[in-house]
């Protein structure tokens, strides 16, 4: 198949699932004001957080030269949910710049804590690297779970970040979740050219002339913006940052410049179809699009470390 | 190892310590133009040490490495890569790209991220892919390669930039006995056409048909430097292998002595 028919294909994908996110659902007499006033927006947020978590996916995957790497299993988007509910805590209002930034610098440390406990003798093993992670994850889980319990009023906003939904949201989340991937992704595309070089090693990537230390700290902060932008919109919604870099390099190949566009775009795509079927499966009744990312995710998840054969770690 | 040449690489009193132990030992060498440096010497006697703070790669405790008389860690990262290049025992290759692709990155590296390879760095790419003999699998992903396949794409990227110094690490590890002796070929060639060439080799032979110059260690100090007919002797190769070495024809043969400390 030749690439612009792979492009194709994908923008095709791109719009039924946009289709599929203003239409779908149980609504009632559905008329245009109440799809442009509720649907619109939350298909908009489905897709800025889809393609910050491909983008964010695909960034951590050739940094830490690691396919199983994402900002779920990383701890980048519980740190960016803990950053969020401790806003939330100190009253500050929702999806305002105190809560992004919170959200930014939970998101951050999370990511460069795992990063570092993983490293040792100036290397990072895979397998530890998941470890650490996953350990990360699980803390900054309980610190919001410890949160809920003890503030019980702002406990439904915390679930939510928890479990991963997307709802029909303010101009604020939306402007927010814009601005804060528009800046991660400019901050990452020109760092494309070197994420390729460090997918060869740290040490290559020297040799080469990439400054390989300054590169893995803007590649995290980078990174940390978009997990906040996918948090922001949409909570902490796993392994679309895994399945879809995998997906898209499948199909486009390791190119880190190509791979970041194709993976926001395919990313924007599968959350809004996620989210559809969120609404739809057992309506009236919605499902957490967390919730259904996980169900499809974890066996994916699984699938590639069979497949690996250890080979990752 | 004195040239009247400028020398390209210049390391004086090199010392650097893992946990206290002395891997390098005040070693002091230059490099120029057209030179072919054999570092030999047994394992753990810090030859791929003294390589990599050769490079930049580890910042030497006492000492100091010089890129044309200029203090090497205060060469901007992308002058250096353009000067000196590098091919480690064994780089890794997570993702499948291709063999074209991997031999350009270093040119890529230089260009804006939004630009794509012109004709001109294509062409070099091809040239130093056909220099070690893979212009057939250009398209192929490296993954799919063996690993001495593999050695040799790197040694093409090593090449493609221009480099003025070419460092190597074992650079014939992997290779069959043919493209053993066309890589060992090729790098007496280049070196010929005035690159500054040293490499770390096990084989002792090699250093002696190949090189111009041998730097022996052991123990992290230098045993012997300067020419190859200098630096290899029955006395120095006893001393720093502690086996009976004899010369025979332009090689050499070997016979495990009584008084190795081994």
């Amino acid at each position: 198949m030749k690439n612009s028919s792979r492009y194709a294909l994908l923008l095709l994908g791109l719009l039924a699932a946009a289709i599929a996110g203003v239409f779908s659902g149980a609504v009632q007499n559905p008329d245009l004001e109440m799809l442009l006033r509720l649907r619109l927006p939350r298909t908009l947020l489905a897709a800025l957080a889809g393609a910050a978590l491909g983008c964010c996916g695909s960034v951590m995957q050739a940094v830490l030269r690691n396919p199983l790497a994402d900002p779920y299993i990383m701890g980048t988007s519980a740190g960016a949910g803990l950053g969020a509910v401790c806003a939330l805590a100190l009253g500050l209002q929702t999806h305002g710049p105190g809560f992004y930034a919170l959200a930014f610098a939970g998101a951050f440390c999370a990511t460069a804590f795992a990063y570092f406990m993983a490293r040792a003798g100036g290397k990072t093993s895979a397998a530890t690297l998941v470890l650490s992670g996953v350990m990360v994850s699980s803390f900054c889980g309980a610190l919001i779970l410890f949160f809920m319990i003890a503030r019980q009023k702002e406990s439904l906003p915390a679930l939510l970040f928890i479990m991963g939904s997307v709802n029909e949201g303010s101009p604020s989340q939306l402007l927010g979740s814009a601005a804060l991937f528009l800046g991660g992704a400019a901050a990452l595309l020109p760092l494309s050219r070197r994420l390729d070089a460090i997918s060869f090693g740290e040490e290559k990537a020297f040799y080469l002339g990439v400054n390989t230390e300054r590169l893995k700290l803007r590649a995290m902060l980078g990174a940390a913006l978009l997990a906040c932008a996918a948090v922001g919109a949409a909570g902490t919604v796993g392994f679309i940052g895994l399945a879809v870099p995998h997906l898209m390099r499948a199909l486009f190949g390791p190119n880190n410049r190509r791979l970041l566009f194709v993976s926001a775009l395919c990313g924007a795509g599968a959350l809004m179809a996620v989210d559809a079927a969120a609404r739809t499966l057992l309506a009236p009744a919605e499902i957490p699009a967390g919730l259904l990312c996980a169900l499809c995710g974890a066996p994916f998840f699984l699938y590639l470390l069979k497949r690996s054969k250890n080979e990752f770690f | 190892m004195n040239s009247s040449k400028t020398p390209l690489l210049e390391a004086h009193g090199l010392c650097f310590s893992y946990n206290g132990h002395n891997a390098v030992d005040k070693v002091s060498l230059t490099l120029t133009a057209g030179q072919f440096l054999g570092i030999a010497g047994p394992n753990g006697s810090g030859k791929s040490t003294l390589l990599r703070l050769l490079a930049g790669r580890l910042k030497p405790g006492k000492g100091r490495v010089l890129l044309r008389g200029r203090e090497l860690n205060l060469v901007p990262a992308h002058s250096r890569a353009a000067e000196i290049a590098v091919l480690p025992p064994e780089p890794e290759s997570t993702y499948g790209f291709s063999v074209l692709e991997t031999v350009l990155m270093g040119k890529m590296l230089a260009l804006p991220w939004w630009r794509d390879a012109d004709g001109k760095a294509l062409q070099s790419a091809e040239e130093a892919l056909e220099l070690v003999g893979l212009e057939s699998v250009a398209r192929r992903a490296l993954t799919s390669l063996s690993s001495g396949e593999r050695q040799r794409v790197f040694l093409a990227q090593a090449l493609c930039g221009g480099p003025k110094v070419l460092l190597l690490d074992e650079p014939t590890s992997h290779l069959d006995l043919r493209h053993w002796l066309e890589t060992m070929l090729l790098l007496k060639k280049l070196a010929d056409k005035g690159l500054a060439v040293a490499a770390v080799l096990h084989d002792i032979n090699s250093v002696a048909e190949y090189c111009s110059h041998a730097l022996l260690l052991k123990d992290g100090r230098t045993s012997a430097s300067g020419t190859t007919r200098q630096a290899l002797t029955p006395e120095t190769l006893r001393s720093v292998y502690g086996i009976e070495a004899r010369q025979n024809g332009s090689g050499w043969r070997f016979a495990l002595s009584d008084a190795s400390p081994h």
